[in-house]
């Protein structure tokens, strides 16, 4: 794997390629201490997860799209960029599931508000980007942060 | 009788046992990722006839390395058309605390009756 590949991870707009962000971030995660490092791993191999399948579920991707993930490390945060060339996300057409009542549908965004510590939708002129970032000194038990959301 | 299957070609995978103890009874046991990918076949496995006859399933969790909202989704269309018959679907829960993570996230750790191992 190149530095640039280490740092930006492309794949199709399918769900077999996206089983391919788990090893790229704990490759991306590496130099970080073991523990910190398998504990944010975990938690953002599934909120990515769950962020790039609503992309392929629900953004109406064109034949051939990719999706775009990039990864930054900081002293204080783990962020990662998703971009899709698809629809805009529609937050109204998102259907929050009820405590107690367990749903087929609906959990994926919820888990991802649940994993991450700030979590951001732009619409961008052809496309979406989801910013996913959690702090490195992180909660055993993190709460759930708003979404901000911008449209250019 | 034991059913073991792979459900698709990729690595990582998810394997099942299927194991039929009493009439009725089902127990499904699970390696591997319980993901976007394997639970369309998982489902369709659920509804041939062996599991379908089965009012109440054991789904043991315990050899599962990651859960998302598709194999979330699986669990609770099962739990449904258990219920409806008058059964249950039980859980095992999974030994990755990692894995174990989307079920409290979702408190479906609450909703669905989960045992700490097979052996209970």
């Amino acid at each position: 794997m190149t530095p640039a590949e280490r740092d930006e991870l492309v794949i199709e707009g399918d769900s077999l390629a996206i089983r391919r962000i788990g090893p790229w971030l704990r490759d991306r995660l590496d130099g970080l201490p073991a523990d910190e490092a398998g504990e944010i791993a975990a938690r953002l191999e599934l909120a990515v997860h769950e962020v790039a399948m609503n992309m392929v579920d629900h953004a109406r991707l064109p034949a051939s799209a990719l999706l775009r993930f990039r990864a930054a490390i900081t002293d204080t945060v783990v962020e990662v960029s998703v971009t899709d060339p698809g629809e805009p996300f529609d937050p109204d057409t998102e259907k929050t599931p009820t405590a107690g009542t367990p749903q087929e549908r609906g959990y994926g965004l919820m888990i991802v508000r649940k994993l991450v510590d700030h979590l951001e939708y732009t619409r961008l002129d052809a496309g979406n980007e989801w910013i996913l970032r959690v702090n490195r000194t992180s909660p055993a038990d993190p709460g759930t942060p708003e979404v901000s959301s911008t449209h250019d | 009788m034991t059913d073991v299957f792979t459900l698709d070609d990729s690595q990582p995978t998810l394997s099942a046992s299927l194991t039929f103890p009493a009439t009725g009874l089902a127990i499904v046991a699970l390696t591997g990722r319980l993901d976007a990918v394997a639970a369309p076949e998982l489902r369709l496995r659920l509804t041939e006839a062996d599991v379908a006859g089965c009012a109440n399933v054991v789904f043991d969790l315990s050899a599962v390395t990651f859960v998302d909202s598709a194999g979330l989704a699986v669990l609770v269309w099962l739990r449904r058309r258990c219920r409806a018959e008058g059964g249950d679907v039980v859980l095992v829960s999974p030994d990755l605390v990692d894995a174990m993570r989307v079920f409290r996230l979702t408190q479906f750790d609450q909703v669905f009756r989960m045992l700490p191992d097979s052996a209970s």
